[in-house]
């Protein structure tokens, strides 16, 4: 039986909590990539996803079906990486942003697409991390989870027209870091 | 690359893999937990009425809400006329009830009305003489007023019948403590502790009169009476903060999750077992259910480690016996051979050995790591 996220949240509260797992099977990957682009390392980002999705299990009862249940888990995560990132060091972050690139090398999860394309995105991401932590989160909740805007102004409590006009100035952003990168290589 | 092209690509950005046993592990966790009835019955609630409000909806109901208050006023004001016309009534039965008066004038002694709550007063000591709780609210009436000395002697008159009725001995010390007369206080408040002691007000203005006298030996001793009592409340606070002032740290105010936790040090790191455990247990009381925690016993103990290091195990053994059954605390020790630098309310520092220092924090990702 295909389950709403609503279906599983009733029946989590309601005892059966063995359900839970769908949830977690369903949005562990972008809850962990999120950790990852703040932690730089996959043993946090993997601590940090449990951290999560152990709150949002404790904080169930507080979900409003009103919210997309993916939306709030966001909102979740966002303030738990927020967290993350005010108590560790700026050292820590350094290093693990070295880590990071050091990972990204190593990774062949990209085989389907063509050199040029895995040019691309690499400068696309490269870009993207230079962006403010929280733009970025908002452009990746926007075009990588397809969120509304109107879902992504909850999360990030702002107005739709805040939104729309931070994510227009983003994107517009990435393309000249992109362009810039690009005429740097030439 | 133009903006449509970077959009798509947006949507691949997520590339990591998530580890396998990723999974496995968060569900392990959820496991052992449970949800109460009260966070299902919360849900339910939020499901049906939560409602986002739009501005016409908020001035409806602000519109609503002055028109109800307005026709309740309305309402009140011939309500009251009529009740007012019942109270006529029943004042003259009132007038000869020694109780019902003893009751309006403490009512009205609280609402800071000592004139008009005296008239009540002196009503049910008329009607009721020999009941003494009349009197001594009668006397405590006269101190309202700001006569001390019919406050005084209307107390030696029950004291003379009853000596050991607690109130009135109390409150004559009280009189003689803001007069003035701080030996007197103190001989008062000494009587009412050998009949009560552990009355708070009796032993915390020992303190206070010691300090008035300017005996800081005596004062410092009867704070510490008062700490072995009370650990809590504002006074125990200040008796805690009067000590350091007199440069005595027996007691210390240790910052454990979100409260303050007064403790005798001295008690923890001397070498009476009793003394130690009953301590250990006083701070296992108020730091057990602190979940997601780590609680720290750190002893400092200038030029000897293994002493340090003795009574830093010793603690953390102790405190393990109090076998909640429930504990959700972690506890760590550590120990250290220098003195511990605080610093005072003067904004100056101390060293003290030896020493101890107790704090909580969240529970490290290693220790969650590998316990799981």
């Amino acid at each position: 039986m295909n389950y709403t996220d609503e279906d599983i949240v009733t029946l989590v509260l309601d005892g059966e909590k063995e359900h839970f797992e769908r949830l977690v099977q369903r949005y562990q990957r972008p809850i962990f990539n999120l950790m990852y682009r703040y932690s730089g390392s996959s043993e946090e980002a993997a601590d940090l996803t449990q951290d999560v999705f152990v709150r949002a299990f404790d904080k169930l009862c507080l979900f409003n079906t009103k919210m997309k249940f993916f939306s709030w888990l966001y909102q979740v995560a966002l303030n738990r990486a927020k967290d993350w990132k005010r108590k560790n060091t700026r050292i820590k972050t350094l290093h693990n942003i070295v880590r990071h690139d050091a990972e990204q090398l190593q990774k062949n999860t990209y085989q389907h697409l063509s050199l040029e394309q895995l040019e691309d995105l690499e400068m696309v991401k490269k870009a993207l991390m230079g962006l403010p932590s929280q733009t970025r989160e908002m452009l990746i909740m926007r075009y990588q989870h397809g969120s509304s805007v109107r879902e992504v102004a909850t999360v990030f409590e702002m107005s739709e027209s805040a939104v729309k006009m931070r994510v227009k100035r983003a994107l517009t952003q990435l393309k000249l870091s992109i362009e810039e990168t690009q005429s740097r290589l030439n | 690359m133009d903006i449509s092209q970077i959009e798509k690509l947006l949507n691949k950005v997520d590339d990591q893999e998530v580890p396998v046993s990723l999974e496995h592990k968060i569900m392990t966790e959820i496991g052992g937990r449970k949800y109460k009835l009260r966070h299902r019955l919360y849900h339910w609630f939020l499901q049906r009425f939560s409602v986002r409000l739009r501005p016409v909806q908020i001035t409806v109901a602000i519109g609503l809400a002055l028109v109800a208050f307005w026709a309740g006023i309305i309402s009140e004001r011939s309500r009251i006329t009529e009740w007012g016309s019942e109270m006529a009534i029943s004042a003259e039965e009132l007038s000869q009830n020694a109780r019902a008066n003893y009751h309006l004038g403490r009512g009205l002694l609280a609402a800071g009305q000592p004139q008009t709550a005296l008239t009540y007063f002196q009503k049910a000591v008329e009607l009721e003489p020999n009941q003494v709780d009349f009197a001594h609210w009668q006397a405590v009436a006269y101190g309202a007023l700001g006569n001390a000395e019919l406050e005084r002697k209307s107390y030696y008159h029950l004291i003379a019948d009853q000596p050991n009725y607690l109130p009135s001995l109390l409150y004559l010390g009280h009189n003689y403590l803001e007069n003035g007369k701080y030996y007197a206080a103190l001989q008062k408040y000494e009587r009412v502790l050998q009949v009560e002691p552990l009355m708070p007000e009796a032993l915390f203005n020992v303190a206070l009169a010691y300090h008035k006298t300017g005996d800081t030996v005596k004062e410092g001793f009867a704070l510490k009476r008062y700490l072995t009592a009370y650990r809590t409340g504002k006074w125990a606070y200040r008796a805690v903060e009067r000590l350091h002032q007199l440069n005595d740290f027996t007691y210390r105010l240790y910052r454990i999750g979100l409260q303050q936790i007064i403790v005798n040090v001295d008690a923890l790191l001397n070498a009476d077992l009793s003394a130690q455990q009953n301590e250990i247990a006083h701070v296992a009381r108020n730091t057990w259910h602190l979940e997601g925690n780590e609680l720290h016993i750190v002893i400092f103990k200038k030029a000897d480690i293994s002493a340090a290091k003795a009574v830093a195990l010793q603690l953390r053994s102790f405190y393990l016996q109090h076998n909640y059954p429930e504990q959700k605390l972690l506890v760590r020790a550590s120990w250290f051979d220098t003195e511990e630098i605080i610093e005072t309310d003067d904004g100056g520092t101390k060293k003290l050995s030896p020493s101890l220092l107790l704090f909580t924090q969240p529970i490290s990702n290693d220790i969650r790591r590998n316990s799981t």
